[in-house]
């Protein structure tokens, strides 16, 4: 009897699930039955799995063993470059294996060779020695290794000979001489020494650590050796790389010793500082036993986690280290002090010595590895240490700094969101957006988790630290927050992963402070407040149910506060915000039910405010804002009267206030907000006249905006953006002489911007699309020349944004430019010159739809894009080919669950062009079957045309269907009372139905 | 760019051929990797195979080129067959050495458990077929995680699961093999 594996394995699996022993054997009792087979196996499996003890295969640890490369292998005995004689593997640096070895002449003596692994670039390796040689012959210190010589094997391999030193690594050392706190200081000053003399002769070390650092004992006692001096330079390798690797393999462990700039990818800008840093690292090991980036955490996580954590995340003080650290007492033992004296040993000055040294930014590390000496030669003499605590306020703006960089350089974002029929314009970034996010999600996953262990660390951290520091901490967070949330991120329609990143870490630490507090009514303010900060933080990022948690939970805190204290305004504003966010959460959001309840508690919150606080202009300003987010949403819930009359009620304040205070900026937007939504409501509501005029009163007040703060890029660039989406409408509606003047304006305002902030794409990026919808305008209202030499602009704009970023949102616009291009051309004559064009976009528009074959709008230039080419075959009468360009645009379409008559329509004239008339035939038979409803007049005139041409080359029973399709068009046509007059008829094309009856009929 | 990173970008651009492509290449990177870190370890040290696949991933693949998880599963997918292939030829090698069939023979101080991991590996290479027909993803989860060393995070992303269905099929795996190796 075979078993069925299958079942074996779900058995086995159900089984798992259950606990008590029982319970498996009643449950395979009943699922096998008699079976007895089936029984054994799932049960051997059960104990297998039981004997495995839960623990994962060690992946593979069957090594790739010496055997491998024997040959390659140094062997003791063998001599190299005929001087040295290898006498005894004596180790493993992080590049090879190091030798003891006799050299034979000039002199005999003993020496250390380090044999480099084989398939490096050996002759570079040692041109780059040579180039450094000079400058390591100069170095003389007791405290460094001298390198003598560096050579080839006969099999290519570079070695390195350096004086033989006979010592443990200084953290053994130290260890196993159990060292005092003092003794450990007394033997790291002579290593910042050597270090320092290396310095002052050019020579950076750049691989420091423990294993290159060898104590040795002369007459007794300890002296540190520092080895490999010039090697890391010689092997120029990036440290990075190499070190991960042996990081990945055994845990060698450079990257713990790694400064941040070295941990920055392809980073050549590294200076002496570089070895401060690892000395610092070395010292923080030396005084608690573990470095700051803790091995386990270099096991676990990923390369370029590793790098990361190198660069952002800030290590413990050593103190805080040795109070989480479980080993705390053998620490302590191999210290020769007790525990609790060790931790305060630690406290401060040599806390502040260690994190100094350690500082990400290297300006302000200590100097030199001489100051660094010092300031520990200080601590033993019980002088002030020039090194001092790092306030949270400060490593709070260090860290907003380093995302602010990020932040300015990854402006790019699209602007104009509204579309227009005529206008072909690439608007697919935003779908990117969607998509690039989806696939960072997973490694967003990872970041998170990451975080995740980071933030348990600084819980770790801020229960430490005194109250007053976490009040500081927190008044950081919300000067961050407000500054760079609010100045920086709101305005932007989207956000890059980075700046995501950044936000979801600011409500991470705000959710980390809300937990560390105690409850009683002064941080119950906090709880409300960091609730409310976390809520608009995901508001933000669009996470609207993490939104709604978080902001349900603050209004309740807020309710309890104010029930205590009604008369606090700043309690009571916060509440209304809180209250405001809820009702806009939930109108936006697919599925909100409460809206309508949301929306009226926001409203007479803030109504409320304005009652209770009447005179305060902050409320009013609130209660403005939220009264015209009411307004909007009765609009768009077809309650548009009732919007606004909403908004009657705030126009005269919200207008006051401007008018009061017209430097005050918010204000002012404000204002130029209750314009906008204006228009906005009396669109919805049909009063177009209204709308209009509206609209040129939001878009005066946004200019004038734009010129009173002429520093503020945001409104500068909002104010732009208007001028483009009205010249859209313009165009839509033909007017086209005004859209050709906002555009302009558009245009000038945009191409200042860009002369302004030049590294920015944001701004490029909106001059890109004003000229591409300009240039179509033009085009439109027959200005070819014009609409040509827009298009180029536009090309010439995108190619910019390209090269600066290849991205594929950059692509697309670049694609839409060409054809551009290649559509005014076409009407220029040069038809030619068109499909070139053409062929060029639509490889460009290829990379995104490759990329993301639903993106919709790449999709939609795609099928423009095939219209174009055809159109231009057709004027070049290569209508094979014009017909196979239609099938393209048709497919594209399709893609995008469009099927357009038009389409179907030009493919029967391309076909009936080239002589094809079956196909003419089949075509127009489903397309007036399938189609009827959506034909137009137009199309049917031109259906029954190309009939009539197919016809002409038709096989008899082809033909007499052909005719008879173009005889049924006329006279649908006929039937839409469109009087068909002899003058259209009198085209040639339409002889073989001229002589029907029924098309007698119907010209009679 | 690497090789490597061409053909993910292709596998990307949604070009089947180029999946073909990469297995060799990445055999042939491994192997030279391979090469060239035994150099750098003394004798009796060993280098761990998986940790050998990561750095091949570091090296090999342009991460701002390739950004897609699907073709990252493509390299880690052919790097444990090629890490395999690998192995499984070392690890014959050896036992031929062991039984006085290379003349190349020298003297080593393996410590004894090498030995023993070598026949686990020939053992686990030769169960592998039955387990792949018997449960194709069960396979594929072992290749992933012994020989490219995948956490199980990594592999329910590679293979589209979740980690709750990893970790199930892993603990049915394990059971199996200990079952089969025992034989």
């Amino acid at each position: 009897m075979t078993i069925n594996p299958q079942r074996a394995q779900a058995l086995f699996l159900a089984a798992l699930e259950m606990p008590e022993s029982q319970d498996r054997d009643r449950f395979l009792d009943r699922e096998c039955g008699p079976d007895d087979v089936l029984r054994r196996r799932v049960e051997a499996l059960l104990s297998a799995h039981e004997a495995t003890g839960g623990f994962d295969l060690a992946p593979s640890g069957a090594a790739i063993g010496a055997t491998v490369d024997a040959a390659s292998i140094a062997i003791a005995g063998s001599l190299l470059a005929g001087r040295y004689k290898l006498i005894e593997a004596i180790g493993e640096g992080g590049m090879g294996s190091v030798w003891v070895a006799e050299q034979k002449e000039p002199v005999r003596r003993k020496v250390a060779i380090k044999l480099i692994k084989a398939g490096m670039d050996s002759k570079s390796v040692l041109a780059r020695f040579e180039a450094e040689r000079q400058a390591l012959a100069m170095m003389d210190h007791p405290n460094i290794a001298k390198v003598f010589d560096g050579g080839m094997t006969d099999q290519g391999r570079p070695f390195f000979v350096m004086e033989y030193v006979k010592g443990v690594p200084l953290t053994e050392y130290c260890d196993q001489a159990r060292l005092s706190l003092k003794e450990r200081l007394n033997l790291f000053m002579p290593v910042c020494q050597a270090v320092q003399h290396a310095h002052q002769k050019g020579i950076i070390h750049r691989d420091l650590k423990p294993s290159n650092i060898l104590v040795c004992l002369y007459d007794g006692k300890p002296v540190p050796k520092v080895i490999d001096f010039g090697l890391a330079k010689a092997m120029h390798q990036s440290l990075t790389e190499h070190s991960l690797h042996t990081a990945h393999g055994m845990m060698v462990g450079t990257p713990l010793y790694m400064s941040p700039e070295q941990a920055e990818h392809n980073n050549l800008d590294v200076d002496t500082r570089t070895d401060i840093y690892s000395l610092g690292v070395i010292l923080y090991e030396l005084l608690t036993g573990s470095t700051p980036l803790e091995r386990q955490q270099m096991k676990v996580a990923a390369f370029n986690e590793i790098l990361r954590l190198i660069k952002d995340v800030e290590p413990p003080k050593p103190s805080t280290r040795l109070s989480s650290s479980q080993n705390l007492p053998s620490i302590a033992a191999q210290r020769s002090i007790e525990p609790a004296q060790l931790k305060k040993s630690l406290i401060g000055e040599l806390d502040w010595i260690v994190m100094k040294a350690l500082d990400k930014e290297r300006s302000r590390r200590y100097e030199t590895a001489n100051g660094f000496a010092r300031d520990v030669e200080r601590f033993l003499h019980d002088e002030t240490v020039e090194a001092g605590p790092v306030s949270a306020l400060y490593r709070m703006r260090k860290f907003a700094k380093r995302y602010k960089t990020g932040l300015a350089l990854s402006f790019a974002v699209l602007l104009i969101t509204s579309s227009s029929a005529i206008v072909s314009t690439y608007w697919g970034l935003e779908a990117n957006w969607r998509r690039w996010e989806a696939m960072e999600n997973l490694r967003e996953a990872n970041a998170q988790r990451d975080f995740a262990k980071e933030a348990q660390a600084e819980t770790v951290r801020q229960r430490d630290a005194a109250r007053g520091s976490r009040q500081r901490s927190r008044a950081a967070l919300d000067e961050i927050s407000s500054e760079v949330v609010q100045e920086w991120l709101t305005g932007l329609p989207e956000y890059t992963q980075k700046q995501r990143d950044f936000l979801k870490r600011i409500a991470t630490h705000y959710q980390q402070i809300a937990v560390g507090e105690e409850v009683d009514s002064e941080n119950n303010q906090h709880f409300a407040e960091g609730y409310l900060r976390v809520a608009q933080i995901y508001s933000l990022l669009g996470d609207t149910a993490i939104v709604q948690q978080y902001v349900a939970d603050s209004i309740k805190h807020f309710q309890e506060l104010i029930e205590r204290e009604p008369q606090n305004v700043e309690l009571r504003m916060q509440h209304v915000s809180a209250l405001r966010l809820q009702f806009k959460t939930d109108s936006k959001s697919m599925n909100g039910e409460k809206s309508d309840q949301f929306a009226e508690e926001a409203l007479r919150g803030a109504d409320r405010l304005v009652a209770d606080f009447p005179g305060n202009d902050e409320c009013r300003l609130l209660w403005s804002m939220t009264t015209i987010d009411y307004a909007l949403y009765l609009a768009y819930s077809k309650r548009g009267q009732q919007g606004l009359s909403a908004l009657d009620r705030v126009a005269a304040d919200t207008a006051r206030l401007k008018d009061l205070f017209p430097d005050i900026k918010r204000y002012r937007r404000q204002y130029c907000v209750y314009l906008t939504n204006r228009y906005v409501v009396l669109d919805r509501l049909q009063r177009r006249d209204e709308a209009l005029r509206g609209r040129l009163e939001a878009m005066q007040e946004a200019d004038r905006l734009a010129s009173d703060f002429p520093e503020d890029v945001e409104i500068q660039n909002s104010a732009a953006r208007n001028h483009t989406n009205y010249g859209i409408w313009l165009a839509g509606s033909e007017k086209f002489v005004q859209a050709d003047m906002e555009f302009s304006i558009a245009n000038d305002l945009q191409s200042q911007l860009c002369l302004r902030f030049p590294s920015s794409s944001l701004y490029l990026t909106s001059l890109g699309k004003t000229q591409i919808c300009w240039s179509d305008s033009k085009l439109k209202s027959g200005q070819t020349d014009e609409a040509i030499d827009i298009a180029n602009r536009a090309v010439a704009t995108w190619g910019k944004l390209t090269s600066r970023s290849p991205d594929l949102g950059n692509v697309g616009g670049l694609a839409s430019a060409r054809a551009c291009v290649a559509r005014a051309e076409l009407q220029n004559g040069n038809a030619e010159r068109s499909v070139l064009i053409l062929d060029e976009a639509l490889r460009e528009n290829q990379r995104v739809v490759d990329s993301d074959a639903r993106n919709r709008f790449a999709l939609d230039d795609k099928h423009r894009m095939h219209m174009s080419r055809a159109a231009a075959l057709r004027v070049l009468k290569r209508f094979e080919q014009a017909a196979e360009e239609m099938r393209a645009a048709i497919k594209a379409a399709e893609l995008i669950n469009q099927r357009v008559a038009e389409d179907f329509v030009l493919l029967t004239g391309d076909l009936a062009m080239s002589g094809k008339a079956a196909e003419v035939r089949e075509l127009a038979q489903s397309i007036t079957t399938e189609m009827d409803e959506v034909l137009s007049k137009k199309y049917l005139l031109q259906l029954a045309r190309f009939a009539c041409i197919a016809s002409k080359y038709a096989e008899e029973i082809d033909k007499r269907a052909l005719e008879k399709i173009a005889v049924d068009a006329l006279v649908r046509l006929n039937e839409l009372k469109v009087s068909l007059d002899q003058e259209t008829f009198t085209s040639s094309d339409f002889d073989p139905i001229r002589n029907d009856p029924k098309i007698f009929a119907v010209l009679k | 760019m690497s090789d490597v990173t061409r053909i993910l970008s292709q596998i990307e651009a949604g070009d089947p051929a180029a999946a073909e492509k990469l297995l060799p290449l990445v055999y042939d990177e491994l192997r030279k990797l391979a090469a060239v870190r035994l150099a750098q370890e003394k004798p009796g040290q060993t280098l761990q195979a998986t940790a050998l696949v990561h750095d091949a991933y570091v090296r090999l693949v342009d991460t701002d080129t390739v950004q897609r998880w699907n073709s990252r599963g493509h390299f880690f997918g052919a790097a444990a067959e090629a890490m395999r292939r690998i192995l499984v030829e070392q690890a014959r090698r050896k036992a031929a050495i062991k039984h006085g069939g290379d003349w190349q023979r020298v003297e080593l101080s393996d410590p004894p458990a090498k030995d023993q991991a070598n026949q686990e590996l020939l053992a686990l290479d030769a169960a592998l077929p039955r387990l792949a027909a018997e449960d194709p993803l069960a396979a594929e989860i072992l290749k992933l995680k012994y020989f490219a060393g995948l956490a199980r995070e990594d592999i329910a992303a590679i293979l589209g699961l979740s980690v709750h269905e990893i970790r199930q099929k892993w603990n049915y795996t394990r059971a199996w093999l200990r079952l089969e190796l025992e034989k």
